[in-house]
């Protein structure tokens, strides 16, 4: 595989047209336990969400994988560990291997966090929340650039996380720091409806203000999947079903906004795919009522981009 | 400050000395003043179900890929890995894998009942390595019956140590084009 190397260092002038990305439709997270069912199933399902990561110092195995998930689906990958938010900078060797693996996929976007996820040598091992300020906005703006050096093809989408964590001494609220960072680093949104649901109850604020705050036009995609309760705190345990309450935000997204692609993010309890499908099928009718017609359209003009 | 948040969400007893004595220990690591009086504000509950939560999916992810081991051991598996998480970070990509095949090793050194439960704990680590890797090939030695426990742990729990005399034997793992298979003689 060739070195890569920051390449067309001025395209971060050029604009993202958000609204010609194509609409995808409505997909899954590409876990292990139901492979065999997705290709049972594969007309149901409009593309995959791939962990990047999983496929970074692949196996023979892993990239045989990859090689036959490309083959039947468009595949997005989102990716864990950039680490977008740390003040010391993205790591550059991992950087390497994600644009390689992009250069190798050629999707229609990619996916990555508002968050950190090390720092001075520790991993932390997951998503830790960055505080609303003018001196983290900073990071994630230099950080994302210098991303897009490194990846200026393929247009970045930014996520929402849940936190427990609040930082009392910050600036501004969650959806105006999204807004400005999005704005000025000019990448979409993968918008979370279940994070922002978990983090309006946790946190004591209305969803809708939220969203009004948010640039519809640059929400390219959704992730949804159902909360828990501990206590009297909801959890993102991408481990139960939808419920109406979250329903509710994405479908108010839906009517916002031109999204492109909704992925159903269920890590564990995997329960029959009759069930995932039904999710699917519910997400079809909010997200578009002919988005099947539109997704088979847009995957295959991407095939015959990619051919 | 994100260095010694980083270190507050995954380290137990800095966290515990953080919160109680903020101050001293955010002049320790470098912090100005205005930077430990920002971090003061944030509540120790919340940080305290962080970096719980944190704990629970590491060590979540590690029953995943050794499953006997962690049904063999029931909730012993969660106070060792706790120690054994006190003392090791992942730094490769990999980070989950990387923290089985290290609790693994981890637990040879630990005095466990049964005894055999190492011989357990090495057969998931040596599995899950051979599967992860591209090697074509792949010999084990155990000091008992590997076979006999891992049928056994795997339909219905542990039986007592009597039941497993030592016995030497020996795990093959083979890979031909894209099968793997394993033997244990």
């Amino acid at each position: 595989m060739s070195n890569l190397t920051p390449k067309h260092l001025n395209t971060c002038s050029l604009s993202t047209d958000m609204e010609n990305l194509p609409k995808l439709g409505v997909g899954i997270g590409f876990r292990e336990q139901f492979r065999a069912d997705l290709f049972l199933h594969r007309a149901k399902i409009d593309f995959l969400e791939i962990t990047a990561d999983h496929y970074l110092d692949a196996t023979t195995q892993k990239r045989a994988e990859l090689e036959l998930l490309k083959q039947h689906f468009p595949l997005i990958p989102h990716g864990l560990n950039l680490s977008l938010g740390s003040a010391e900078g993205v790591d550059e060797k991992y950087l390497e291997k994600l644009a390689r693996l992009i250069e190798e996929i050629r999707p229609a976007w990619f996916s990555e966090h508002i968050c950190f996820t090390k720092s001075g040598g520790v991993d932390i091992g997951h998503l830790a929340p960055v505080a609303f300020t003018r001196e983290s906005l900073a990071v994630l703006k230099r950080n994302v650039r210098r991303v897009k050096e490194f990846i200026p093809q393929t247009p970045l989408i930014l996520e929402n996380i849940t936190y427990m964590v609040r930082f009392p001494f910050s600036e501004m609220g969650e959806a105006d720091f999204i807004r400005e960072l999005v704005e000025e680093t000019d990448c979409g949104l993968l918008l979370d409806v279940t994070n922002l649901y978990i983090n309006s109850v946790n946190h004591g604020y209305d969803w809708r203000d939220f969203l009004e705050k948010l640039p519809a036009e640059r929400i390219v995609q959704l992730h949804f999947v159902g909360s828990h309760r501990h206590g009297n705190l909801l959890i993102d345990g991408h481990a139960h079903r939808t419920e109406a309450e979250i329903w509710n935000v994405f479908r108010e997204v839906c009517v916002k906004s031109n999204v492109k692609g909704a992925i159903l993010e269920r890590d564990e309890n995997f329960p029959p795919f009759a069930e995932i499908l039904e999710e699917i099928r519910t997400a079809k009718e909010i997200f578009q009522p002919d988005s099947r017609r539109h997704g088979k359209h847009d995957r295959l003009a991407l095939r015959r981009t990619k051919d | 400050m994100q260095n010694l948040l980083a270190r507050i969400f995954t380290d137990e007893d800095l966290r515990l000395r953080f919160l109680l004595e903020p101050e001293k220990t955010g002049a320790e690591n470098n912090l100005s003043e205005a930077e430990i009086e920002q971090i003061k504000q944030l509540l120790p509950e919340q940080i305290n179900f962080f970096a719980d939560s944190l704990f629970y999916k590491r060590l979540h992810e590690v029953e995943k890929f050794l499953p006997l081991t962690r049904k063999l051991l029931g909730k012993d598996f969660e106070k060792y890995f706790r120690e054994f998480a006190n003392q090791f970070v992942p730094q490769t990509i990999k980070k989950h894998l990387e923290d089985a095949l290290e609790f693994a090793a981890f637990l040879q050194s630990k005095k466990i009942e049964p005894i055999w439960a190492k011989d357990l704990a090495r057969f998931e680590q040596a599995r899950l390595s051979f599967n992860n890797s591209e090697k074509r090939f792949s010999l084990k030695r155990f000091d008992f019956d590997v076979r006999k426990i891992v049928r056994e742990v795997s339909r219905e729990g542990a039986k007592a140590q009597s039941e497993f005399p030592k016995r030497k034997t020996y795990a093959v793992w083979l890979r031909v084009g894209k099968r793997t298979k394993h033997f244990i003689y």
